[in-house]
């Protein structure tokens, strides 16, 4: 017969009692342990609208502080390709260009914590409003004023509808990245950015390709 | 922790047993040749106990003062107590090194079975080699059982071999696995396994009644009736997808295709598939895929019909404790009654006095969902009594929405918890991905809590580290390929659903339980006590809940629809709602080959398929009599309390 594994002595050994399931009971908090180490930043970032189905929010803007959490800039838009961004030095170069037109650029998070850039589009100086523009202007300021809002439908007027979350901010705080809004501009455009006239839009522009 | 939730135990018993096993037969293990147990007493000295028949009234080393009982597969000498001291309850605490094994090793026996399911859990000799301990040569070891199993009069000599052998190797392999486990041994919850493990080997013990003469016949006609629903099927899809009783995958896809139904890729080969699991999530979307599935499904079933039915005409088969990586239960699918299709779970039928009712844990893993994740809106709607409905409901700006609706609600739901993309639920529910991504967008919306817990659960997944669940089982992630990433999204609510379901089986064993499948519970009783005995697991689920999740679950029961008395079969709930039509059309084919057997065959009437739903050949009644199936049904369970 084998002794135990040493003369020590063995017994009294201590055992939870079966009947106390409820005290061994190992809290599930743990699961989430390594949750704050990894915020997750996307590699892209969408300029689209927000998503119908879901509530958003943006920012306020603070006095003094441009380019924050929006941006106006120009929007170089050819059928077929992605949109491209122009300084405003560029644009006013090629203002002849009627496929430039400015743009607000929003930043906004959906309550899932999708973060992304919402493109609405300006009027003109010396064009007439387009309400679908407008309403999304006012839905912007509705949101930057707090609010979780969702984009509801689309009328028959040509304007966004809304609705506001019963939900506050507190209560479901949004869940910006820490990048800037300037480096989530970058990072949507990337080679798109139109700084000078070296870039290749030009070219596309004046010859169709530049294959 | 308070002294109540300990048990100091100044001695450890390490027991034995030999008996026959009467292993696949489906009966109670035989009546045990020898009982002998190595103790450790209170000053570390060791006592040998060797027993036979006649045994005391309790076991030699239960002299009053605690204990520790340790052992490999406890359940075996769970029977051999219920034989030898059928007075005394299991001993507690006890520990099951075998539970012990599949709890510490879980994620490595997932690795070498390839990620996707799981090794099989090991012998003592498989323990013990693991851990570098001696222990006995395996063809001595058949030799002893060979000597066990082959008779039942064994002369003194050899009961007294038997005792030897019990003792100087079962017992003492056991005693040096404990101590080379002991410094893995979580021995705060170890305890509640190890009883766990005697009272589903107690569950096993009772049995299920089955119906047999239905049984016996589906056996017996199987090679004449699966012919008849291969055609049927054929007809049934316009297509012969079984050719010279084969099965042709090619026709099925081709038929898929044909039907614009998406085909499934099977994330394993990357290939198009129809496969019973990839093609389940898409049959209510699709009526001939349900077909498909349903009539499949039994004739695979009824190809390999092998359940484990003792004389007394009760089904008892190894439960396979802790056989899935999520810790659940893992039984044979062709020899555990629960483990056919539920369209064949009629052949359970309760004896003359008797009733089975079936307890559902209701919508157990959003349930868990909701109690982990916190989310207010989840918990309200999993508290409204059905989640799925509620939101559909909300997100359609309808106050009773289709069962369809609901159900494109339900599986997004729980697509979320499964990791279920908008291209996979697209698929599922016949809709565009673009709309499938606004129902996700709609989930993601009203349950942002839920999302995000799901993340960092994840997160935590794909450190590698094991996530533990609430009464320590675990499992770590292995390659990070994206079915792993799935399974472990999924993995606290299963996991822990499995916890829930041992702490329940463990509270419940002065119940008549005599099955558990997944979320459900079967119990069997008297007419007279069922509804009592249903009352009774009910609060156990609920109170079981509220202690391991802080949340109740439901423990859903009708009694309209979920207890059968005697002479009612049990009728599982979708096939009921499907009118009986898949076990009418299968015990009217066995009646036809019955009739064609003895020479009454009537070669115009053919037994209508389960899509004839007014055909004159189907049987009306949910019960055989109708066809005039009668016999000798289970008897009612050996008491085993």
């Amino acid at each position: 017969m084998t002794k135990p594994t040493s003369t020590e002595k063995v017994v009294p050994i201590t055992v939870g009692n079966p009947a106390s399931a409820t005290a061994f009971v190992i809290d599930q908090s743990h699961m989430e342990d390594f949750a704050t180490e990894a915020e997750e930043n996307s590699s892209v970032v969408e300029v689209r609208r927000p998503p119908r189905g879901m509530y958003f929010t943006v920012l306020p803007e603070e006095k003094g502080k441009p380019m924050q959490n929006r941006g106006y800039f120009f929007q170089l838009e050819i059928p077929g390709r992605d949109p491209y961004l122009v300084t405003p030095e560029m644009a006013k170069k090629h203002s002849e260009e009627d496929v430039i037109r400015p743009i607000l650029l929003v930043r906004y998070v959906t309550m899932s914590g999708e973060e992304a850039l919402w493109s609405i589009k300006l009027t003109p100086p010396d064009s007439k409003a387009n309400s679908w523009n407008t309403s999304a202007l006012n839905i912007v300021e509705i949101a930057a004023s707090g609010k979780w809002v969702r984009i509801v439908s689309k009328q028959k007027n040509g304007a966004y509808r809304h609705t506001i979350s019963k939900k506050s901010l507190t209560e479901e705080m949004p869940k910006f990245s820490e990048r800037s809004f300037l480096e989530l501009v970058d990072i949507a455009y990337g080679d798109r950015k139109v700084l000078d006239d070296a870039h290749e839009v030009w070219t596309i522009l004046a010859e169709g390709s530049t294959e | 922790m308070s002294g109540d939730h300990e048990i100091v135990c100044s001695r450890i018993v390490f027991p034995d047993s030999e008996f026959d096993a009467k292993v696949g037969r489906g009966e109670i293990p035989g009546f045990p040749i020898c009982i002998c147990a190595i103790e450790i007493d209170e000053n570390n000295n060791i006592i040998k106990h060797r027993l036979r028949a006649p045994y005391p009234e309790r076991p030699p080393w239960d002299r009053g003062t605690p204990y520790l009982t340790a052992g490999f597969a406890l359940g075996a000498e769970a029977g051999s107590f219920m034989h030898a001291f059928p007075n005394c309850p299991f001993p507690s605490p006890a520990i099951d090194l075998y539970a012990e094994y599949m709890v510490i090793h879980n994620s490595e026996m997932v690795k070498a079975a390839g990620g996707e399911s799981k090794q099989p859990g090991p012998s003592l000799i498989q323990a013990c080699r693991r851990y570098g301990v001696p222990t006995m040569d395996p063809v001595y070891k058949e030799r002893m059982r060979e000597l066990a199993y082959s008779k039942t009069n064994h002369t003194q000599e050899e009961i007294t071999e038997l005792q030897e052998y019990c003792l100087e190797d079962d017992c003492a392999s056991t005693l040096r696995l404990f101590f080379a486990m002991l410094p893995l041994l979580d021995l705060l919850r170890a305890p509640i396994r190890g009883a766990f493990m005697m009272e589903i080997e107690r569950i096993r013990w009772r049995g299920k009644p089955i119906d047999i003469v239905p049984y016996q016949e589906a056996k017996q006609y199987a090679p004449v009736i699966l012919p008849k629903m291969r055609q049927d099927l054929n007809r049934k899809l316009g297509a012969e997808v079984y050719f010279a009783d084969v099965f042709k995958r090619r026709t099925m896809l081709r038929l898929m295709r044909q039907h614009n139904i998406p085909i499934p890729i099977d994330p394993k080969t990357s290939k198009e598939s129809c496969a019973i699991k990839l093609i389940k999530p898409m049959i209510e979307t699709y009526p001939l895929l349900k077909d498909f599935y349903e009539d499949k499904r039994m004739i695979d079933a009824i190809k390999n019909l092998k359940l484990e039915i003792g004389s007394d005409g009760r089904g008892r088969c190894w439960l396979n404790p802790f056989g899935t990586k999520t810790g659940r239960n893992n039984p044979s699918t062709n020899r555990e009654l629960l483990g056919l299709p539920h369209t064949m779970r009629s052949f359970m039928k309760p004896g003359p006095g008797m009733a089975i009712a079936q307890v559902d844990i209701g919508n157990e893993e959003v349930g868990i969902a909701a109690a982990y994740s916190g989310d207010p809106v989840l918990m309200e709607d999993y508290q409204s009594g059905d989640p799925y409905k509620r939101f559909a409901a909300d997100a359609l700006g309808v106050t009773n929405p289709t069962k369809q609706q609901r159900q494109v609600y339900k599986a997004c739901v729980l697509g979320q918890i499964y990791g279920v993309g908008a291209g996979t639920l697209a698929r599922n529910l016949g809709i565009s991905k673009a709309e499938a991504r606004r129902i996700i967008d709609q989930t993601n919306a009203r349950y942002p809590v839920l999302k995000a817990w799901l993340k960092r659960v994840q997160i935590k997944a794909a450190h590698g580290v094991p996530i533990t669940c609430v009464l320590g089982w675990s499992l770590k992630m292995i390659n990070g390929d994206p079915s792993e990433e799935r399974t472990f999204l999924n993995y606290p609510m299963q996991a822990n659903g499995a916890e829930l379901m041992r702490l329940v089986i463990l509270r419940a064993g002065h119940l008549p339980l005599i099955g558990c499948a997944h979320d459900s519970f079967i119990v069997e009783d008297t007419i007279e006590r069922i509804e009592q005995t249903v009352a009774e697991v009910r609060d156990i689920i609920r109170q079981a809940s509220r202690d391991l999740f802080g949340f109740e679950l439901r423990a859903d029961y009708k009694p309209e629809t979920d207890c059968v008395c005697y002479p009612d079969r049990f009728v599982d709930e979708r096939e009921r709602e499907d009118g009986m039509r898949h076990w009418n059309w299968f015990m009217a084919l066995i009646e036809e080959a019955r009739n064609a057997d003895i020479g009454f065959s009537d070669p115009g009437q053919r037994a209508a398929s389960p899509d004839e739903k007014d055909g004159s050949a189907a049987i009306k009644n949910e019960n055989a009599e109708e066809i005039g199936v009668r016999g000798p049904v289970g008897q009612a369970p050996a008491s085993v309390d």
